[in-house]
């Protein structure tokens, strides 16, 4: 990627906010999260009667003496996130300006420095044609730049089933899962919709908080053509030859904003997140939008 | 409804040509997108990229056929009509004499405003059988009862002007006979003079409109006693202004003298020109173009009788060579030809006599020893004796012996020789029969049905026989005699190419063989020329239709004679009189009766193609 993705504004916005999982986190490394295991943090979380071989520096002394007998006080064990970030590569994607390719790996930084912030872990998978790419697990402050070096790495091209390629990628904890996408796979929209669909469910199966960051470029939320033109597919190579008009453009724009109608409608109803992202947008944008969804949380 | 004009019909093969605009595949240029998905869903017929996917769904182009349709129909000028015709005979009647050449508007002439209207009439009335006759100074059927209207209207347009002095009057009786066969009719005239339709219900189109009109006519000269040659012209004033002109003369070609002339309205004035030298006379007379002209220069209402001609030619006499032992009665006769001298010669001097300088020779009783090379010959009472021996040359061919008889009834045959005695006969005593020769036409013929005077040219000279004695007769004594005289001398002296030099429009025009010619060939005013074989001796030339100089040459020689355009016809004052109760006058610009009422719709037309082209327009803005 010849595009400078991230720079110095980049991460100002992101050093206020952190990301919000609505999981409890189970194994793990420690971490920030809460998690169901009870173990040494500063919340409270219950007491039981103490037996041999507790520590006795976690006796509650004044329960003791109200009560006489002897109980321990237990914590809540805190774990880290697992985030698992899936970045559509096909050719799709390397579409717009600017390109949704970058806007892509700008949104996988933004989360991986949110993550990362947060103590938590993050890997990358790029699926690229059959192949999916993942990438080592990245953890703490230093784990940052070895994820930006990933990420410069992209490429964007060939065609993609991202759906059936999910299926591929290891899911052993629960955690929250990312996906970067276009949207756009071969079929109509109806078939589209029902893989968006099959996806949620397999990761909702798999245990994942499922994040849906749908990419779009300006020109293809306005589309401005004219003219008699062959519209060629960047995956398939397929052309379509029109003769486009204000009013083709028009009934484009009702379709696509019927699509994303179906996309918002879908993850909803199985509680994913959706938020959809203009390639042409700042990363604040992304913030308050993420923010008004309830993604992020600032501090 | 209806439509005035068909041509704007052929405007319709631009249709094709906008489709094809349509049709054309334009240029494709590739633009990559993320994905068709959409696209697809949007531009549900994918089929696009077939011409026909653009036809079906372009409104433009259907408007635009639309515009263009609209267009063509208000160029044939639709009118809405009522019913058809309310009879089912029309007889339309075109006045075509020379006045009706004159201009009626600025750039139509009265002969064009009839045309146009009976056509208008014939176009606008359905279900009647339309009969079209011309007049001129006689009447013409050009269609005969047909309900074809387009072969009416292009007969109609086809009609052309005259030079022919005429008026309605002339149809009068052919018109009654017409109308008298037809149960229910209508009978309408286009005319700018009288129109006289006795007992026909007759509605006349009054062409005649008030205006200025000078006309020059009558040029003549004189050649006096020391060869001078003194020019007039007269000119006439038939407009309702006083006419300050120029009159210039031409001699051949070339410009001789301009005179000014001014005449009061309704008033002639006589033009003298500079007279012409004898010398410079008698080279003109050897020139190639031997007339003269003379024009008006101020532009009229008619424009055919601003022109008059004049033919000059050397007032050369016909001599008379009469050869004859005495004959008073014929020598009294030939004194009807008009001829100065008439030289008398015993039988016996003949062949001293030089024939060669007499355009007549008459032998009477006698036959020369050889023919002169040029002049005509009459030849009455050849002796019987000569011609029986059978000779070589000349008399095989001019005489054909049949048989003498010693008196005969001789009856007149008709022809030109018999003009006015025609069912005349007389008896003679010893009356030479002959077989008529080929070359010639019998114009006596004896009991025995064999011919006992013919005429006809023989090698490019008229040559007459007779086969009696005038003594033997009392035809001499009869008053048919002198008419008969006039009439051979007439028919054997006219070796000219043709008879006169001055001729009426519409004349016809006997073209003569002059010597050994074999083609005449005929140059009309406009300069078109006709040819005309000359193996038969004469031919007649009947197009004599337009005024102005003719010219008629032959191998052996060329002569010009003009029609002058008729002065009658040159009254532009004169009104259309109507004196029959039966006809009506119509003015020229109301509808005629009886004519459906057309009422034009070109301007909703109009109309409606401008919103059609707004609506397009707005159509095509927003598409853009």
């Amino acid at each position: 990627m010849e595009e400078k993705i991230f720079d110095g504004s980049f991460f100002r916005g992101l050093d206020r906010v952190k990301l919000v999982t609505r999981i409890t986190m189970q194994g793990g490394r420690s971490g920030m999260r809460k998690s169901a295991a009870k173990g040494s943090s500063v919340e409270f979380a219950d007491f039981r009667e103490y037996v041999p071989g507790d520590d006795i520096r976690r006796i509650d002394w004044n329960t003791y003496g109200r009560m006489d007998k002897l109980f321990v006080k237990l914590f809540v064990e805190e774990r880290e996130a697992y985030y698992s970030v899936i970045i559509d590569t096909s050719g799709s994607m390397d579409f717009g300006t600017p390109g949704k390719g970058v806007c892509a790996a700008r949104l996988a930084g933004a989360i991986s420095y949110m993550a990362l912030n947060n103590l938590d872990r993050v890997r990358f998978s790029a699926i690229c044609e059959d192949k999916i790419i993942n990438s080592s697990d990245f953890t703490g402050k230093q784990g940052f730049n070895k994820a930006m070096s990933w990420l410069g790495n992209m490429e964007f091209a060939g065609k993609t089933d991202l759906y059936k390629s999910i299926r591929g990628i290891p899911f052993n904890q629960k955690g929250v899962t990312v996906i970067i996408s276009d949207l756009f796979s071969a079929g109509t929209t109806d078939e589209n919709i029902e893989g968006i669909a099959d996806t949620i469910r397999y990761l909702r199966y798999m245990k994942q908080e499922v994040l849906v960051l749908h990419v779009l470029s300006p020109e293809e939320m306005e589309p401005a053509l004219e003219g008699t033109i062959g519209l060629e597919d960047l995956e398939t190579g397929g052309i379509l030859r029109v003769t486009a008009t204000s009013h083709l453009c028009k009934q484009y724009k009702r379709v696509l904003d019927r699509f994303l109608g179906r996309v918002k409608e879908c993850t909803k109803h199985y509680q994913a997140h959706y938020i959809p992202v203009c390639s042409n947008e700042t990363v604040d944008t992304f913030i308050y939008k993420g923010i008004r969804s309830g993604q992020l949380e600032s501090f | 409804m209806g439509i005035i004009r068909l041509w704007p019909v052929a405007l319709a093969v631009f249709i094709p040509g906008i489709i094809l605009l349509y049709l054309l595949k334009q240029k494709v240029v590739n633009q990559k997108i993320s994905a068709l998905n959409l696209w697809k869903e949007a531009y549900e017929n994918i089929q696009a990229s077939t011409p026909w996917e653009k036809f079906r769904n372009n409104i433009l182009m259907y408007m635009q056929i639309a515009a263009l349709l609209l267009l063509i129909l208000a160029l044939m000028s639709p009118y809405i009509t009522g019913s058809g015709s309310e009879y089912s005979n029309v007889l339309i009647i075109i006045d075509n004499s020379a006045s009706m050449s004159g201009l009626y508007s600025e750039d139509e002439s009265k002969l064009d405003v009839a045309k146009e209207q009976a056509a208008d009439y014939v176009n606008s009335n359905d279900g009647a059988r339309y009969t079209i006759m011309t007049v001129s100074n006689t009447p013409e059927l050009i269609i005969s009862g047909s309900d074809d209207k387009g072969r009416v209207s292009d007969a109609v347009n086809n009609i052309e002007t005259t030079d022919i002095a005429g008026s309605l009057d002339q149809a009068a009786s052919m018109v009654q006979s017409l109308v008298a066969a037809w149960k229910s009719y209508k009978v309408i005239a286009f005319t700018d003079s009288s129109a006289n339709m006795q007992n026909v219900n007759c509605e006349v189109v009054d062409l005649s409109i008030q205006g200025n009109n000078g006309a020059i006519q009558s040029l003549s000269h004189t050649v006096s006693e020391d060869g001078t040659v003194k020019i007039m012209a007269r000119v006439d004033n038939y407009g309702s202004n006083s006419l300050n002109t120029d009159v210039n003369l031409y001699i051949g070609n070339k410009l001789y003298d301009i005179k000014n002339v001014t005449v009061e309205a309704g008033e002639s004035s006589i033009v003298y020109f500079k007279d012409i030298a004898s010398g410079k006379y008698n080279s003109i007379l050897a020139g190639n173009t031997p007339y003269l002209m003379a024009e008006l220069n101020s532009k009229d209402m008619l424009a055919g009788d601003n022109i008059v001609y004049d033919i000059l030619d050397s007032g050369s006499e016909n001599k008379i060579l009469l050869v004859t032992d005495k004959n008073t009665f014929l020598e009294k006769a030939l004194k009807i030809s008009g001829s100065q001298t008439i030289d008398k010669v015993q039988p016996k001097d003949a062949e001293a006599a030089d024939t060669e300088e007499y355009s007549l020779v008459v032998y009477d009783g006698v036959l020369p020893g050889g023919l002169s090379e040029t002049g005509n010959i009459i030849f009455i009472n050849p002796p019987a004796s000569d011609i029986k021996k059978e000779t070589e040359g000349w008399q095989n061919d001019v005489f054909i012996y049949g048989k003498k008889s010693k008196s005969s009834i001789i009856r007149t045959l008709k022809g030109n020789v018999t003009e006015y005695i025609e069912d005349y006969s007389f008896s003679s005593l010893d009356v030479l029969g002959f077989k008529t020769p080929k070359w010639a036409k019998a114009f006596f013929e004896t009991g025995s049905k064999l011919s006992a005077g013919y005429l006809g040219n023989y090698n490019g000279r008229m040559v007459a026989v007779i086969g009696f004695d005038l003594h033997n007769t009392d035809f001499p004594l009869q008053t048919e005699f002198p008419i008969f005289m006039y009439n051979l001398l007439r028919e054997t002296m006219s070796a000219r190419i043709a008879e006169k030099s001055v001729y009426n429009a519409g004349e016809a025009v006997s073209i003569q063989k002059k010597g050994k010619s074999e083609k005449a060939v005929v140059t009309k005013p406009d300069g078109t020329k006709e040819n005309y074989s000359l193996e038969d001796g004469t031919v007649v030339f009947t197009d004599t239709i337009d005024a102005g100089l003719y010219s008629i040459k032959e191998d052996d020689g060329e002569m010009y004679f003009i029609v002058p355009f008729p002065e009658e016809e040159s009254d532009v004052l004169k009104e259309t009189v109507i004196t029959s109760d039966k006809n009506t006058k119509t003015d020229v610009n109301k509808t005629l009766s009886g004519s459906i009422s057309k009422k034009m719709v070109v301007l909703p037309v109009l109309a409606l193609l401008f919103v059609l082209l707004m609506a397009e327009w707005i159509v095509y803005r927003k598409r853009l």
